[in-house]
């Protein structure tokens, strides 16, 4: 256990700490503060799993306890957790991937199947298509130049997959 | 001494609090070494069981008749939030598991009550925590959901472990995210049915590399930890469950042209975290659960069981558990009729014992003489006639059989019910199993003669083995 303690470091305490009472992030206590990001309904539970490199939004899943009602989210300090919804029919979403950008990406249900989207707050949630013949996709990430990486699903297997500027191929064998 | 019984408490209500040949009766409170969050019943009448959490990977046997329990080999790894089967061998298998909260294992086991030891089988594709197992009608079984981990979410990828071949089939053309712990049933067509907590319903046709058909929707919404039963072949029944726990009821016909839940009766008391377990007279019993709205809520304990009867519709209030068993607590039907209930999380409170067990004994078994068994075969095919020695054969208006259970967090993964077709015959009855595995899938059957009196007898156990007897599907 580190035991040492400075002036900065107490400067740093009170910096948490006082916005911690008003509500903010609380001291951590290994040099972290840390912040509550919410639930998309109350009671429930909620995961991140990415944050644009900047900082400013993170993405992930919220439901209620167990795996019921899972929506993707995406949150901002200034907005909080917006629920992102699901492609048309569906009950399920979850987020994995956001770029500098705000383009968020993860999949949904729909009713028969579950299909990758990406979601930007202009156009809201689009499904990203699996290969020909597959019937399902999912998407976990997303760079700055809008290349997304996931994989398809159909009776010849799982593959991996990019989707750059929505057009869908395979991955180079490189990438494999 | 029912009807008297019933009588007297119409004019003195109080009369029929404790009579037990009306509302049943608990045993006295069994301590045990852990809290049983699974369990399931073997071929040989005991109960395997394991704890929650760090203790998962520390099972132990109770043996009914004797009332203790032994410690059994560890499978080496945490099985607490896994799912569980009893195949057609008698073998359990046993697939996920916990590594860390809401972070499976990719383990599949299987536990052989015989020598008591365990196999490893191949890993699934990915960690599973909170999956359930479904036995399919040519004894493979399906595995659907669990968690792989908070950061990669729930595995959407059915797998089917294949018997004969040792190996898994992936669904790749059947990828879902589903509920944890998902309440499949299969279905007299031979899909499996997804039934809830969460709507819509669903068909999983497992042919080839499987695919989903959209169903129809509960009426009340989501039933989060509302339990669930097939109560007749494709009659499902959902009570209780959702956040605000409800006393409402679904039930849902899965032969009709175009299923549709709709409700039944109600229960007393909304609950959820409950067991819903089937008696060997088609009737549902279920036990334990909180009305609260905290999610484990040990403040708004709901002590007294409920029995609903499907040919009404109504429930009728039982006896009372001494404790509170709510999430992680478990209740199975045993052989002898009576029904095990046990365990549970909470232990910070006087109303909670978690490492405890009690067994309810329903009114049935304080109605009189119970019929007996005195020959039964042990082992036949689907749509086979076979003859049961009885003295009682005059006296029998019911014959049933019921799947061995396993059951964890709300959902029994393996009980199912069918009426059997009987007539009679010297010295007892000839009794038809269902004419296809899509009724009752290989795997073991407690089968129950019952009296016109509703009592009973004690189950023979038999098993449903179309390799022998041959092989009827669909």
């Amino acid at each position: 256990m580190r035991t040492d303690f400075s002036i900065s470091k107490l400067i740093a305490m009170l910096v948490v700490a006082i916005p911690c009472v008003l509500g903010g992030p609380a001291w951590a206590g290994d040099g972290y503060a840390v912040v509550e990001l919410g639930a998309l309904r109350q009671g429930g539970s909620s995961v991140g799993r990415h944050m644009d490199s900047v900082g400013g939004q993170v993405v992930g899943s919220s439901g209620l306890t167990h795996g019921s009602g899972t929506r993707a989210f995406v949150w901002s300090a200034s907005s909080g957790m917006r629920d992102l919804g699901t492609l048309q029919g569906g009950d399920y979403s979850e987020a994995f991937g956001v770029n500098d950008a705000g383009t968020v990406v993860g999949d949904s249900n729909t009713p028969e199947t579950m299909r990758a989207f990406v979601w930007n707050a202009r156009e809201g949630m689009r499904e990203l298509s699996p290969l020909p013949g597959d019937s399902a996709s999912r998407a976990f990430a997303i760079n700055n130049s809008g290349q997304i990486v996931g994989y398809s699903s159909g009776k010849h297997g799982v593959r991996a997959v990019v989707w750059s500027h929505f057009e869908l191929g395979t991955l180079p064998s490189r990438y494999r | 001494m029912a009807v008297l019984s019933t009588m007297l408490g119409s004019v003195c209500p109080w009369a029929n609090a404790q009579d037990p040949s009306v509302v049943g009766q608990f045993s006295v409170l069994m301590s045990w070494p852990g809290n049983a969050t699974h369990a399931v019943l073997l071929p040989n009448g005991k109960v395997l069981w394991w704890p929650s959490f760090a203790n998962g990977g520390k099972p132990q046997i109770w043996d009914p008749v004797s009332s203790t329990n032994t410690a059994v080999t560890s499978p080496g790894y945490n099985i607490f939030c896994g799912a569980h089967s009893v195949l057609g061998n008698g073998q359990v298998l046993i697939t996920g598991g916990d590594s860390a909260l809401n972070t499976g294992v990719a383990n599949a086991s299987l536990y052989d009550p015989v020598s008591g030891s365990w196999t490893f089988l191949p890993n699934m594709n990915a960690g599973r925590w909170y999956p359930t197992n479904t036995v399919l009608p040519n004894g493979d079984v399906v595995v659907t959901s669990g968690e792989i981990s908070p950061g990669l979410g729930v595995d959407p990828l059915p797998q089917v472990w294949q018997v004969s071949s040792g190996t898994w089939r992936d669904l790749t053309t059947a990828q879902l995210g589903l509920p944890l712990y998902p309440e499949m049933y299969l279905a007299p067509n031979g899909t499996l049915f997804f039934a809830g907590p969460t709507l819509p319903s669903r068909y999983l046709n497992t042919d080839g590399r499987g695919s989903w058909t959209i169903g129809p929707r509960m009426q009340y919404g989501p039933r989060g930890y509302g339990p669930s039963v097939m109560y007749d072949n494709g009659k499902i029944m959902i009570t209780g469950g959702g956040i605000a726990p409800t006393a409402t009821t679904e039930i849902i016909n899965l032969n009709d042209p175009v299923p549709t839940w709709r409700y039944t009766g109600s229960m007393a008391n909304p609950r959820r975290n409950a067991n819903a377990t089937l008696l060997p007279d088609g009737t549902v019993l279920v036990t334990g659960g909180t009305s609260g709205a905290a999610f484990d809520d040990y403040t708004h304990p709901v002590f007294p069981a409920e029995l609903w009867n499907p040919t009404t519709g109504a429930w009728s209030t039982m006896a009372s558990l001494s404790v509170y068993r709510g999430y992680h607590s478990v209740a199975l039907l045993l052989p002898d009729g009576r029904v095990l209930s046990a365990g549970g999380e909470c232990n910070t409170s006087p109303l909670c014992n978690r490492n405890t067990a009690e067994i309810f004994s329903p009114p049935y078994l304080f109605n009189g003489p119970r019929p007996t068994i005195t020959s039964a075969p042990t082992s036949i095919g689907s749509g086979q006639t076979f003859f049961v020695g009885t003295p009682d054969a005059a006296n029998i208006t019911q014959v049933t059989w019921i799947r061995l259970g396993a059951v964890t967090h709300t959902f029994n993964q393996e009980q199912r019910i069918s009426f059997l077709g009987f007539s009679q015959a010297t010295g007892g009855l000839n009794v038809t199993a269902p004419p296809s595995a899509n009724l009752a899938p290989p795997g073991f059957y407690m089968l129950f003669l019952v009296n016109r009196s509703g009592v009973p007898s004690v189950a023979s156990n038999i098993q449903v083995d179309n390799s022998t007897h041959g092989h009827k599907h669909k």
